[in-house]
């Protein structure tokens, strides 16, 4: 009994735990400018992260050592460091964003200007991770992250064509007000919030954090393998929302507050108020996963003493570099930055660093040295060969794409 | 150039119709209103400062960006009633039925039918 | 740890050795390095060894150098940009101190009075023990 509710523990908060500021923006912006005819690349990323989350989880579990200690082990200093810098830059700017997002979304809640609760944001992230335990951490934030699901309540409320719909998601095609380059941007832009690399360091250290076994793995394939397609679904439920309300009325999404007004539309204030605490649950617990693998990487790369199961003060470089990364967070919001384009820019950027954490976790995945007998199976490695090319096209695709749409303008 | 600010004004008035709406259905509150209708503010303005940094080349286009931009000015002005009529429903508790919400609500759908047909004739220009 | 440069010219097979044979560049570069209660110390930079001299190529009659120490710090930074820093800047983990290589590099000795855990130490004691809670366990 005790064991089922952990499973369903486990599941519920990998559902809430998926959704961040990222595809929240990512997929309201596609859903009110292409309908529903990118969801198939959301569809793309989720198997993309059960892979990925798979091996790394795996590899965390079986050899004890979390994702940055194998790459530098690895990749050696150069290329290691190399690495290192471009996951850091990017898990930083999505730090940004996710504090920033815990700001638009109070916004929305009390009409006193983000800018305002930026700090408090901050503060109150750092005190999370400065005081309350991993568990309590994760589970909080993500069952109350299972508010979003008001955006799939909000979709049926809205009794859309459905035919319609499927027919978009179905046979995808780019709408005729705008072009291949842009549809293709976006596209990237989806991959990349789907599978952002801060979950799998998050994933994997956190299978460190809590003492994960080879026997711990099988509850770990179930969390992910039902957890982040339920998650994915609430992706889709917030594009199908804009694209049944948004698209119609020539609205394209720029910011957090024109998210949820097809929720409002579809289920009024009550609607209103889950998609808010929904919202709320979602950016904080990405704000301090992104926080707390922001510290992971740096110290599994220089060995530093790190993880939430010690005291601060047994792990005083790991929490010195959070606190200076959300400091460094709160000065790129403090300049009046937009969140939601910072947002935009992190998810094509992460897409971009995809192959950097990726690659090396296969390799490790497939190494008898660190695996034993629980390298990957011929199954897994034929998907997670089609996935590197998948990943690859993607990140080579992004910039240029960039460049060649103004970012998706 | 025109395209993109008729597209980004198109965008910005119509959330704000939605938002306005909602309101006088009671399906949201003044917070999340008000926090659109401020967003929806700037996104006019960054749409005609846009289009005031582009130099037009022709007589005909420098006819264009003068419509465009005086149907922007027109929104920005409908949407400055709405957050007008917002903050007198927040100070005095009034319904989202009185006669300055009547006057916003209407020159928002002016706006928004003025520019859906600039819309129309220029495209999204993408 | 230049290798390319001392590379012997005729490689010939290794001597039997009693015990393990471990690869240095593959078993201890670059691991992760854990003091003898399990708290992780550094990662390993680079090797201090002794018994051979630097650019001079070795010959075959030669004794094998011995490792005397882990070395962490700065040394990093030559091993990626190049160059050599002085002896004195450099922090040792001596090897008389490891009392294990696995996956990890254990230590017999606690990390507390080791010099390669003073940033550690400055920043706990300067920084992190001074803010409310830094003591706090969280179990």
């Amino acid at each position: 009994m005790k064991r089922l509710l952990g499973v369903a523990l486990g599941i519920l908060t990998a559902i809430g735990g998926f959704v961040d500021i990222g595809d929240l923006v990512t997929n309201a912006v596609v859903g009110s400018r292409f309908g529903m005819s990118l969801i198939w690349v959301v569809g793309v990323g989720v198997v993309g992260i059960c892979l990925f989350a798979d091996m790394s989880g795996r590899v965390a579990a079986v050899s004890g050592r979390a994702t940055f200690e194998v790459i530098r082990e690895r990749l050696g200093p150069r290329a290691g460091l190399a690495n290192l810098g471009a996951s850091f830059f990017i898990n930083l700017m999505t730090v940004t964003a996710e504090v920033g997002g815990i700001a638009l979304a109070l916004q929305l809640v009390t009409s006193i200007h983000y800018l305002l609760w930026i700090p408090l944001a901050a503060f109150a992230v750092w005190l999370v991770i400065w005081r309350v335990r991993f568990k309590i951490m994760e589970n909080v934030a993500g069952l109350l992250g299972l508010c979003l699901v008001v955006f799939g309540v909000a979709l049926f409320l809205l009794q859309p064509d459905w035919g319609q719909l499927a027919g978009q998601a179905l046979s995808p095609a780019v709408p005729q007000t705008e072009n291949a380059a842009v549809y293709w941007f976006y596209a990237v832009g989806l991959f990349g919030a789907a599978m952002t690399p801060y979950e799998v360091f998050f994933f994997s250290s956190g299978a460190v954090e809590e003492g994960w076994k080879r026997k711990d793995l099988i509850q770990s394939r179930i969390n992910v393998l039902a957890g982040f397609p339920l998650g994915g679904l609430l992706s889709v439920a917030i594009a199908g929302c804009a694209a049944v309300v948004l698209m119609p009325a020539g609205v394209e999404v720029t910011s957090l507050s024109q998210i949820v007004l097809p929720v409002a539309d579809a289920g009024g204030k009550l609607a209103l108020a889950f998609a808010l605490v929904g919202i709320l649950a979602a950016t904080f617990g990405a704000a301090l996963e992104t926080t707390l693998s922001s510290g992971y990487t740096l110290a599994q790369f220089f060995g530093w003493s790190w993880g939430k199961f010690r005291s601060p003060g047994r792990a005083a470089r790991f929490h010195l570099s959070m606190i200076v990364c959300l400091l460094v967070a709160l000065g790129v919001l403090a300049t009046g930055a937009d969140p939601i384009l910072i947002t935009e820019y992190s998810v094509v950027f992460s897409a971009v660093a995809l192959p950097l954490t990726y690659l090396p976790i296969l390799i490790v995945a497939n190494d008898p040295q660190y695996m034993g007998s629980d390298v990957n199976s011929r199954g897994i490695n034929v998907a997670a060969n089609v996935y590197l090319l998948i990943i690859l096209a993607a990140s080579l695709g992004a910039i240029p794409l960039m460049i060649v749409t103004g970012a998706g303008a | 150039m025109a395209a993109t600010a008729v597209n980004q004004g198109s965008s910005a008035v119509g959330t704000s119709v939605l938002a306005l709406d909602l309101l006088a259905r009671e399906r949201a509150g003044t917070p999340a209103v008000g926090t659109s209708l401020e967003d929806m503010a700037g996104e006019l303005e960054d749409a005609r400062k846009g289009l005031l940094d582009s130099v037009p080349a022709t007589a005909a286009e420098r006819g264009l960006h003068r419509e465009v931009i005086s149907a922007l000015v027109r929104a920005e002005a409908a949407l400055g009633l709405a957050r007008q009529a917002l903050a007198a429903k927040d100070s005095r508790g009034d319904t989202a039925d009185t006669p300055g919400f009547r006057a916003a609500q209407t020159a928002l759908a002016a706006s928004a039918k003025e520019l859906k047909g600039l819309r129309q004739r220029l495209g999204t220009g993408r | 740890m230049n290798r390319a440069q001392n590379a012997p010219v005729h490689l010939k097979p290794a001597p039997p050795a009693a015990g393990r044979v471990l690869d240095a560049q593959l078993h201890l570069l670059d691991r992760q390095v854990i003091d003898a209660e399990g708290l992780p110390v550094t990662t390993v930079d680079d090797l201090e060894l002794e018994g051979v001299e630097a650019d001079s190529p070795m010959t075959a009659g030669d004794p094998p150098p011995v490792i005397s120490a882990l070395l962490t710090g700065p040394v990093l930074g030559t091993r990626i940009f190049g160059g050599r820093p002085p002896s004195s800047r450099l922090i040792r983990l001596p090897w008389k101190d490891v009392s294990a290589v696995d996956v990890a590099i254990k230590l017999g000795v606690r990390s507390e009075g080791l010099d390669a855990g003073w940033v550690e130490r400055w920043i706990r004691d300067k920084i992190i023990m001074r803010i409310p809670g830094g003591k706090h366990d969280p179990h």
